[in-house]
């Protein structure tokens, strides 16, 4: 069936083409809402600003497709291929996407707001700028495995309550995204780079950062109990009121951040390098700061209760009103 | 109706480039580009021709005009020599005076000859090999924005920059020092400082009298440049703009890439869903091309940023009408643009005081880099496909963002 035939029928009241083939079809600016291409094969066809809301794509072949500005708003897209697919300023509003294949798609400045992306493999796609807010990463024990973002590039990308709990975002490009609110717990974030992102009131709990790049970043309250933080770079990072109970911060960065009232209890700070850091009011009880380096940081009013602080550099550090390891309290 | 401009329209009539010539004058009438050849053959020379006259009062005006319209077309080359044709022919109407129609000659006026100093040294740097980086690291110490865009940077008098250059400082000491501060927000800040150096020797005459009573600076820029950055460890970073929220309105109301397209258009070139199109479209990030458009109306020196805001209305609107998908996308419906553009302004009425004042604050606070620091989405992807007119890869890399490095 060619691109005409299909259009005709279509507009006779044909909804049904599952497992036709389609590939190389011009379809440009069509509108095929709620047709059922289960299964169909639409591999490097030309879907520009086509209409697909609502329609069935389960298991469709997209390999290398141009979708681009094409509206798959609630569409079905359930195990489809659509590695890569160009789908730059697509609508993917509440599209099922769950164990699709996206792997270096493109994505920029999509919309895939609320969008389920459970099982979906997105490695090395391109989706900075898009929209997810609200979209569902999440790995679910014997359902769906989390999902693979591996170095995806997610640059400016708007993840805003986005639930990606357990995906692997390793080596993932998250440089001035907004994470603000969204779900991080368990990820795999070692190596990624979240430079100047904002991470505010974000669950980072079991996270790994190891080696990650947080340089200006925000993580205002944000939520990294027991994260891995060892050998990440928090330099000039807002830290402000954010939860670091029992994480490890070995040999961490944390030159001129601001941990203001940051709780920082059990912490594991050797070897930390806390230059310049503000630690106003900052809870460090029995943290372990073997070696850190604590020069010049500002740590008043802080409390260092059975804090391991005998072989921290402090030199020029502030601890006016600081509660010290055993229990006194500085002038 | 004038017997002068009737004779010039007659001359233009039988103009090869006709079509073109009359394209470009309704441009500047219509601020719309029509390309109705009906509508086109409908529209009479002469009436453009009085129309024009009597919207800009001198030549200059109408040159600076077109030559700026001429700057938002794919096609500026071939547009250039009309503009030109347009402006020598109508120049009769201006230097004969139009009180005394049967004088009036077309003649090409002779070249203007640079006579003023700041002419002069406009001609010698125009022959500079680094001549778009001149004018660049000009624009952003004049008007304290970073003009990424090759074809306002190319349509941009030289003469123009140096006169508000020169208004802006007036000791030498001290544009050695505004460019220093400019040159270090950059980054490339070596590049620059040594075009920095080439414009203040060529510029020193300028400044004559000052060197004459020997208060003239010693130190170059380079030496600024080294000084500040041994001394400043950790350089100011201006607050990024969080665009944010207005791309999310954008999402909720509109397709994003149809939000592109009518941005793209605006801030560069009627985009005419051509492959080449497509891959320039590709360059852009919809929160880069807001932040341009909004830089260029920022640029348009609007007193509140409620008429800037009404400016922009009127702008979108009128590139919204003349858009519409092309047929092969079942597309004639322009109202589908004109919904994008109520989208657009929708998102960004609410906060635009607050945004014009963020983007503002950024662009005084040194940052050229601006447009850079938050901006990781305002990439660079090496295009393969690109046509050479638009971009040229070094342009890109100057605002590619520090955020990056």
């Amino acid at each position: 069936m060619n691109a005409t035939e299909l259009l005709h029928r279509y507009e006779t009241g044909e909804t049904d083409f599952s497992g036709q083939n389609f590939s190389h079809a011009n379809l440009m600016g069509a509108d095929l809402i709620g047709a059922n291409f289960s299964h169909a094969d639409l591999h490097d066809a030309t879907l520009v600003l086509a209409y697909l809301n609502r329609a069935n794509l389960i298991g469709a072949n997209l390999l290398g497709t141009k979708l681009c500005g094409a509206n798959f708003s609630q569409a079905d897209l359930l195990n489809a291929n659509l590695r890569d697919a160009d789908l730059q300023g697509a609508i993917l509003y509440k599209a099922d996407l769950r164990g699709a294949d996206l792997g270096l798609a493109i994505l920029l400045d999509a919309n895939l707001m609320e969008a389920d992306l459970r099982n979906v493999n997105l490695s090395g796609a391109d989706l900075r700028g898009a929209c997810l807010k609200g979209a569902n990463f999440r790995e679910e024990k014997r359902c769906y495995d989390g999902s693979n973002l591996r170095g995806t590039d997610l640059r400016g990308a708007d993840l805003r309550g986005a639930n990606l709990a357990g995906a692997d975002l390793s080596r993932a490009n998250l440089a001035g995204a907004n994470l603000s609110e969204a779900n991080l717990r368990e990820v795999d974030l070692s190596q990624a780079n979240l430079s100047e992102a904002l991470l505010n009131g974000t669950f980072l709990t079991d996270a790994n950062l190891s080696g990650a790049n947080l340089s200006h970043a925000s993580l205002r309250d944000g939520k990294l109990n027991r994260s891995r933080l060892n050998e990440a770079n928090f330099n000039a990072a807002d830290l402000t009121e954010a939860t670091l109970n029992h994480a490890n911060l070995h040999k961490t960065s944390l030159q001129n951040a601001n941990l203001y009232r940051a709780k920082l209890n059990q912490a594991d700070l050797s070897r930390a390098n806390l230059r310049n850091a503000t630690l106003v009011e900052a809870l460090l009880v029995e943290a372990y700061l073997g070696r850190a380096d604590l020069q010049r940081a500002d740590l008043t009013n802080a409390n260092l209760a059975k804090a391991e602080l005998s072989s921290a550099l402090l030199t020029g550090a502030i601890l006016r009103g600081a509660t010290l390891p055993d229990g006194t309290v500085e002038p | 109706m004038s017997d002068a401009s009737a004779l010039i329209a007659d001359r233009l009539e039988r103009d090869t480039h006709v079509v073109r010539i009359k394209k470009l004058m309704l441009y500047a009438c219509n601020d719309g580009w029509e390309s109705d050849s009906a509508r086109l053959s409908a529209a009479d020379l002469t009436e453009l021709i009085d129309e024009l006259h009597q919207r800009y009062p001198t030549v200059e005006h109408l040159r600076s005009r077109l030559n700026h319209l001429v700057g938002t077309l794919n096609k500026s080359i071939e547009y250039q020599s009309v503009a030109h044709l347009i402006t020598v022919a109508l120049s009769a109407l201006y230097s004969a005076g139009i009180s005394n129609p049967e004088s009036t000659q077309i003649r090409s006026l002779p070249q203007l000859r640079p006579t003023t100093p700041q002419a002069n040294v406009a001609e010698i740097l125009e022959q500079d090999a680094n001549l778009s980086r001149i004018k660049k690291l000009l624009i952003c110490v004049c008007r304290k924005y970073w003009e990424a865009n090759p074809y306002v940077i190319e349509q941009t008098p030289l003469a123009d920059l140096l006169h508000e250059l020169t208004k802006r400082y007036s000791k030498l000491g001290s544009l050695r020092d505004g460019l220093a501060a400019a040159v270090k927000t950059l980054n490339k800040p070596i590049e620059y400082a040594l075009v920095a150096e080439a414009i203040l020797q060529v510029i020193e005459p300028l400044y004559e009298t000052e060197a004459a009573s020997g208060q003239q600076a010693q130190s170059t820029v380079m030496d600024g440049f080294l000084q500040t950055t041994a001394q400043a460890p950790t350089p100011f970073k201006p607050m990024p703009v969080n665009l944010f929220d207005v791309r999310l309105e954008i999402f909720k109301h509109t397709n994003p890439l149809r939000a592109k397209i009518l941005l793209f258009s605006l801030a560069y070139y009627p985009f005419e869903f051509r492959s080449h199109d497509w891959a320039n479209l590709k360059l852009y990030s919809l929160e880069g091309l807001l932040r341009t458009v909004l830089s260029q109306a920022i640029a348009t020196g609007y007193p509140s940023p409620a008429m800037a805001l009404e400016e922009l209305r009127h702008k979108l609107q009128t590139m919204a009408q003349q858009f519409s998908d092309p047929a092969e996308l079942g597309g004639i419906d322009r109202n589908d643009y004109l919904t994008v553009g109520q989208a657009l302004m929708k998102a960004l009425t609410p906060n635009y005081a607050a945004l014009q004042h963020q983007i503002q604050q950024a662009s005084q606070s040194g940052s050229a880099a601006d447009i850079t620091c938050a901006s990781s989405t305002e990439m660079v992807i090496k295009p393969p496909l690109v046509s050479s007119e638009l971009l040229q890869s070094s342009d890109r890399q100057d605002i590619s963002g520090k955020a990056a490095v």
